[in-house]
């Protein structure tokens, strides 16, 4: 792996299926008929050194979550991909596994441990959570009565204490509340996750893009291109 | 009491998570619920009550001690349908931790099932003290039961394992098990003893691995019924090699499923 994280070579996607049919003969014909084809990524080739930060950005259906999906492992890519990773990875997404019914405590530990913090790190940050997320006297109120402000703070508090070599990012910074707060969630990114980590993120926001990438990775209808200079990525990517 | 226990367990993520998930599920299955825990108990009581009343009142069936003969069956059914039957969706149930972390699947099916085995020992603490105001004695192969209870284990995890992978590919498996566990209902040995199916559906017994697992609950659980061993290994044996099957299924075929979750 060299000082490769993540290390891509000619990694491509096809996805096989039905189309959905109503009636009942043509539902138990899909049974024998042979099943549509379509490639989502095509021939990827994508090195990242640790510590990196690459954003990666492109239109919807370009093929970015089937990207995330192969390098966190949950599908497998065609034959004659190859593709290797170091470390511990992890896809933050906010509000994962969060459960309305459960209290706010609850959801921070269920959430934590899902997140791969062992029960002793939780409580430890337990109540920087409660803190820096502003919900210290709704802790054992059930999640269904907070608003969706609070839900999104209490969700990014809990997924920065998180812990992998490599991390997915996907839309995080999409609704984290008002502009104050958002302010306060980028310095807690920064200083939490910014530190050595190898991190792809993924986001429509260009703004994001352009202040925490290295490089940007552009996907355009299933095909890859990097780009050095993050404003040069931008414009291939708009146009 | 089960959290003093668990402080002193080493710290270990993988089990922690597992524990907290089984926690999560046992407690959102009544969490809403006004009369909470109570539920998991009026279920199997209410139709103790009905199928005592068909069996003793309607049909005129005299059997020694029938309530405990229903009670100790029921739950042990009723545990294994509601694993399979809410474990069947486990993977779609669940997709945002598939789609999000890098974990070993088993970890899915080992909360899943310990939040079942929660209910069940639920249950069989209410049996026992059903048998105690009774004034009833357990089986006298009491002390094997642990044995029983791990062939259901190992059994229900391997048909859990199959049907949820059969689920997001082929939908129409949930329909087709409903109909297998309504027929396993009447088949499995619910309401039957031992000597029936002996004497007259010997065949159903290799058949059906769960008439062996009821037969030697009720050698464990209450008095006057006999233990048979060799059911109960032919049992462990046949659950094990569909949890070998299961288990590489799983690991063949894991990666697959997830396309279509």
């Amino acid at each position: 792996m060299g000082d490769y994280s993540i290390d891509i070579k000619n990694l491509s996607k096809t996805f096989s299926f039905h189309e959905k049919e109503t009636s009942i003969a043509k539902k138990l014909a899909s049974l024998v008929t042979k099943a549509k084809k379509n490639r989502v990524l095509s021939d990827i080739n994508l090195q990242i050194n640790k510590g990196e930060v690459i954003g990666i950005i492109g239109k919807n259906g370009s093929g970015k979550s089937t990207l995330l999906k192969l390098i966190l492992g949950v599908i497998e890519p065609d034959e004659g991909s190859s593709m290797k990773t170091d470390g511990k990875i992890l896809r933050l997404a906010l509000g994962l596994g969060f459960d309305m019914n459960l209290t706010a405590r609850d959801n921070i530990y269920v959430n934590g441990a899902i997140l791969g913090m062992s029960f002793k790190t939780i409580g430890k940050a337990f109540n920087d959570i409660i803190n820096f997320a502003e919900i210290e006297n709704f802790v054992d109120t059930p999640l269904k009565f907070f608003s969706s402000g609070m839900r999104s703070r209490l969700s990014f508090a809990i997924a920065i204490h998180a812990e992998a070599d490599i991390y997915l990012i996907d839309e995080f910074f999409g609704d984290v509340g008002d502009e104050i707060f958002k302010q306060k969630s980028q310095k807690a990114f920064e200083n939490n996750l910014l530190s050595g980590k190898t991190i792809l993120l993924v986001s429509h926001s260009l703004e994001t893009i352009y202040e925490l990438s290295d490089r940007v990775y552009v996907l355009k209808e299933g095909s890859g291109k990097m780009f050095e200079d993050v404003d040069a990525a931008i414009e291939y990517y708009l146009n | 009491m089960l959290n003093a226990v668990l402080k002193h367990i080493p710290e270990n993520n993988r089990f922690e998570r597992i524990w907290k998930l089984a926690q999560v599920d046992f407690k959102k299955r009544y969490y809403n619920d006004k009369l909470g825990l109570i539920w998991a108990l009026i279920n199997p009581l209410s139709q103790i009550a009905i199928y005592y009343f068909v069996f003793t009142v309607v049909l005129e069936k005299d059997e020694e001690n029938f309530v405990p003969f229903l009670f100790s069956g029921l739950i042990m059914w009723i545990a294994f349908s509601e694993a399979t039957k809410t474990g069947a969706n486990i993977l779609t149930n669940k997709k945002y931790l598939i789609e999000n972390i890098q974990f070993n699947w088993i970890d899915l099916y080992l909360s899943h099932m310990t939040s079942i085995f929660m209910g069940l020992m639920f249950n069989l603490v209410a049996y026992f003290g059903t048998v105690i105001i009774l004034g009833v004695s357990v089986g006298s192969h009491f002390l094997l039961f642990p044995l029983v209870l791990l062939n259901w284990f190992i059994l229900t995890t391997a048909v859990v394992i199959i049907l949820s992978l059969l689920n997001p590919i082929f939908e129409d498996i949930k329909h087709i098990w409903a109909i297998v566990i309504l027929v396993g209902f009447w088949v499995s040995g619910i309401f039957f003893a031992g000597s029936f199916y002996l004497t007259e559906y010997e065949w159903m017994i290799h058949l059906n691995p769960f008439v062996g697992i009821l037969l030697n609950t009720r050698a464990c659980l209450l008095e006057g019924n006999e233990f048979y061993l060799p059911l109960f290994i032919e049992n462990m044996a046949a659950s094990i090699g569909l949890l070998v099957l299961a288990i590489f299924l799983l690991k063949k075929y894991s990666k697959k499923v997830a396309e279509f979750i």
